[in-house]
């Protein structure tokens, strides 16, 4: 009973990571913003990333 | 067949076998020669003894598609009681022989071993002897000494001479009986142990019906000579001694005189589970509790006791219902020798080793010297309080196989698990105890589990492994834009729009590739993806960091100068860019996160300028999936192992071999 239901879980998750493959899903999700300013092409200054403050990793000895 | 009368009484005296000179007259139980068509009278010969053997003349079975009738028997006396031999008249008029004591059947002929046999005085438990270019064990020797005859014998035996002789095994069913009754010209017979269903016998003795004849018929009662409680013997003719339930007084029943051979001085009056008399169907027999003995063995100071209940069948002796902690076993006497699992020879004498029986391997469990602390009831042994024997188990759950060692024998049993609710219904127990802690042989349910969680895992692996293989093949991973360009030193601060492009089909991933040719440096692009129709944008950011240099250990290298961000579920449209990148420079003590802190905001410092590029490329295989479903079917598996190796780790502790833990 218990080894039946691992296998229908072993054939479910096969079957959502096939789906999940098909269909481009990925773990990164990045934001999602209506509504840009048609002008940002004449503008670019008019648009601001929602990434402007960050982290970056400064590496070396 | 030669009829001729008895010069004793002038009753019909029959000869089936051409070859057989001596009979016995079955109405007055003289002993004749016959010397042609002449009977010459021997005399009287001794009375059989009862020996609760279910054979009896004219009995006739199959062995090896060769059918036989008994047609005669001399009952043998040794240590343990009586044993008979069976005369065999063969279908195609050859003669053989039938060993059979207690529940065993040892179907044989006399061989000519072509060479000389080992001296009777050589002769130990445990030697090995060849014959027929077989290696032989032996496992008993003994004094034996003619008891009666019945029926056609082809030769006499010498009523006062007692003589040895030795039973061989085999790691098969083959065994060899050497009699030592001319010492100087020892005989031998070869043949095969067999179960009493093999034989297929027919015309046997029903005990049921000599039951129903002798009921109403006076009968002695029999008392015990210490209490006076009455006690009834279930397996008359085999039983050796006696134990009173009520006051544990031993006593002979190989004669109705019932001498007192030992008295306890009992503590307690045991009450055991299964109540001698009881009857239980197990195997496929209906057993009869006839026997209860309680037993210890002493290990590292500490007493661990188990019962057994000594079950008895008229037609297929005796077997051990043996109870430990709640758990039980049903123990038969084997009928082929275990072999060592590195040499194929049969046991000579039992070790650590690992044994091999009947196809499976035997791991060594436990050896100690078992005690008798308390019996009751019926036994095929002089059995009492005190005894001690060596005591050597192997498992291979659920089987488990057993050798008893004492001086003048080894006694090897097989047994196998047996669940308390199975003993419960056989012999219709109302409760029965509880089993605990983790018996030698029983089996560890999680095994099964185990193993078929890693099949389905590996399954699972193989399958998704294929299918991923064949996403990848069929994905598109199509570059639909690229942009590179040169950013200058300072300020170190760019954005950009990009041109308008395409991403077509299905709604996939899109993979954005970034490259900055930087070294101890870092750069950050602010990027949105934005759809010209819709006026929607995917937001993210990506950076690129490499440093290199050289130090004291040597010339080293940190990050990449490309990274790549994958954005889920873009719908096929017309799209833009927006590229906003950010530079700085190794060695910015200020970028550095304060330890526990959040990380402060990155900000540009000018440095060289470098090569950038923004790639962005649909449909663009992953296994990420393929590694979550992995690490998604990994528990299951995981877990039965760990409880099956737990069980096995509390199985093996009881053992000689306890685990050992990486502290030791």
């Amino acid at each position: 009973m218990l080894m039946n239901l691992y296998r229908v879980f072993g054939v479910g998750l096969l079957g959502m990571s096939l789906a999940f493959n098909y269909f481009g899903m990925s773990l990164t999700s990045p934001e999602r913003v209506e509504g840009v300013p048609k002008t940002v092409r004449q503008n670019p200054g008019s648009y601001r990333s929602h990434y402007q403050s960050h982290y970056v990793h400064v590496g070396g000895k | 067949m030669l009829q001729l009368a008895c010069p004793s009484c002038g009753s019909p005296v029959v000869f089936r076998a051409a070859s057989t000179a001596y009979a016995t007259c079955p109405a007055c139980r003289s002993l004749v020669v016959r010397h042609d068509v002449n009977l010459e009278n021997l005399g009287k010969v001794a009375d059989l003894q009862p020996d609760g053997s279910p054979i009896q003349l004219g009995t006739s079975g199959t062995f090896l598609n060769r059918h036989f009738e008994v047609i005669g028997r001399i009952q043998v006396q040794y240590g343990n009681g009586f044993w008979n031999e069976w005369y065999l008249q063969y279908s195609d008029g050859k003669n053989g022989w039938l060993g059979e004591a207690m529940g065993t059947y040892f179907v044989n002929e006399e061989l000519d071993p072509g060479a000389p046999l080992m001296r009777e005085g050589d002769l130990r438990v445990g030697s090995f002897v060849t014959l027929k270019n077989e290696f032989f064990v032996c496992t008993e020797i003994g004094q034996v000494q003619l008891s009666s005859y019945e029926g056609e014998v082809p030769f006499l035996l010498d009523p006062k001479n007692r003589f040895t002789q030795a039973d061989l095994r085999t790691g098969g069913q083959l065994a060899a009986t050497l009699d030592y009754s001319d010492p100087r010209n020892p005989s031998v017979y070869i043949g095969y142990y067999v179960g009493f269903d093999d034989l297929k016998l027919q015309g046997l003795r029903d005990f049921d019906e000599e039951r129903e004849n002798q009921r109403g018929v006076a009968t002695e009662t029999l008392k015990c000579k210490s209490c006076g409680a009455p006690f009834e013997l279930r397996a008359e003719g085999i039983s050796q001694v006696v134990a009173c339930e009520y006051c544990g007084t031993t006593m002979d029943v190989q004669n109705r005189n019932l001498q007192v051979i030992a008295q306890v001085q009992r503590s307690e009056k045991i009450t055991p589970q299964i109540a001698i008399g009881a009857k239980g169907k197990l195997d496929g027999v209906e057993w009869e509790c006839i026997g209860f003995m309680r037993r210890s063995v002493m290990v590292d100071g500490l007493n661990y006791p188990f019962t057994e209940y000594l079950l008895y069948d008229h037609y297929r002796g005796y077997a051990w219902l043996v109870e430990s902690d709640g758990h039980w076993i049903l123990a038969r006497p084997m009928l082929m020798l275990p072999k060592n699992m590195g040499s194929g020879d049969p046991v000579s004498s039992p070790s650590q080793n690992t044994l091999l029986y009947k196809g499976q391997s035997y791991r060594h469990f436990q050896s100690a010297v078992a005690t008798v602390n308390y019996v009751a009831g019926e036994f095929y042994w002089r059995v009492s309080v005190g005894d001690r024997a060596q005591m050597h188990d192997y498992v291979s759950p659920p089987n488990m196989l057993s050798c008893e060692e004492s001086a003048g024998e080894q006694v090897w049993s097989e047994s196998r698990y047996l669940e308390p609710l199975e003993v419960a219904q056989a012999f219709k127990l109302p409760q029965i105890r509880q089993p605990y802690k983790v018996g030698p042989c029983q089996p560890n349910p999680y095994l099964k589990l185990r193993n078929g969680a890693w099949l389905t895992f590996a399954a699972y692996l193989a399958a998704s492994f294929i299918l991923m293989v064949l996403s990848t093949m069929m994905s598109s991973d199509k570059l639909v834009f690229t942009k590179s360009g040169q950013a200058t030193s300072d300020p170190t601060t760019l954005t950009l729009v990009t041109d308008k492009f395409e991403i077509p089909g299905r709604t996939s991933n899109v993979v954005v590739k970034t490259y900055a040719g930087v070294n101890n440096r870092w750069v950050y692009f602010h990027m949105a993806l934005v759809n010209d129709a819709t006026d929607e944008a995917l937001d993210f950011g990506s950076e690129v960091s490499f440093y290199s240099g050289s130090d004291s250990d040597g010339a080293w290298s940190e990050g990449s100068t490309t990274n790549e961000v994958t954005l889920p579920r873009v719908p096929k449209g017309t799209y833009y860019m927006l590229v906003e990148m950010e530079s700085g420079t190794y060695g910015a003590a200020d970028m550095k996160p304060p330890e526990g802190d959040k990380p402060p905001p990155a900000r540009a410092t000018p440095g060289p300028s470098f090569g950038w590029s923004v790639s962005v490329v649909r449909d663009v295989p992953t296994w990420i999936f393929f590694w979550i479903g992995l690490f998604g079917m990994l528990p299951v598996p995981l877990w039965y192992w760990l409880r099956a190796s737990s069980l096995e780790t509390q199985r093996w502790t009881e053992s000689d071999h306890p685990p050992t833990t990486s502290s030791e």
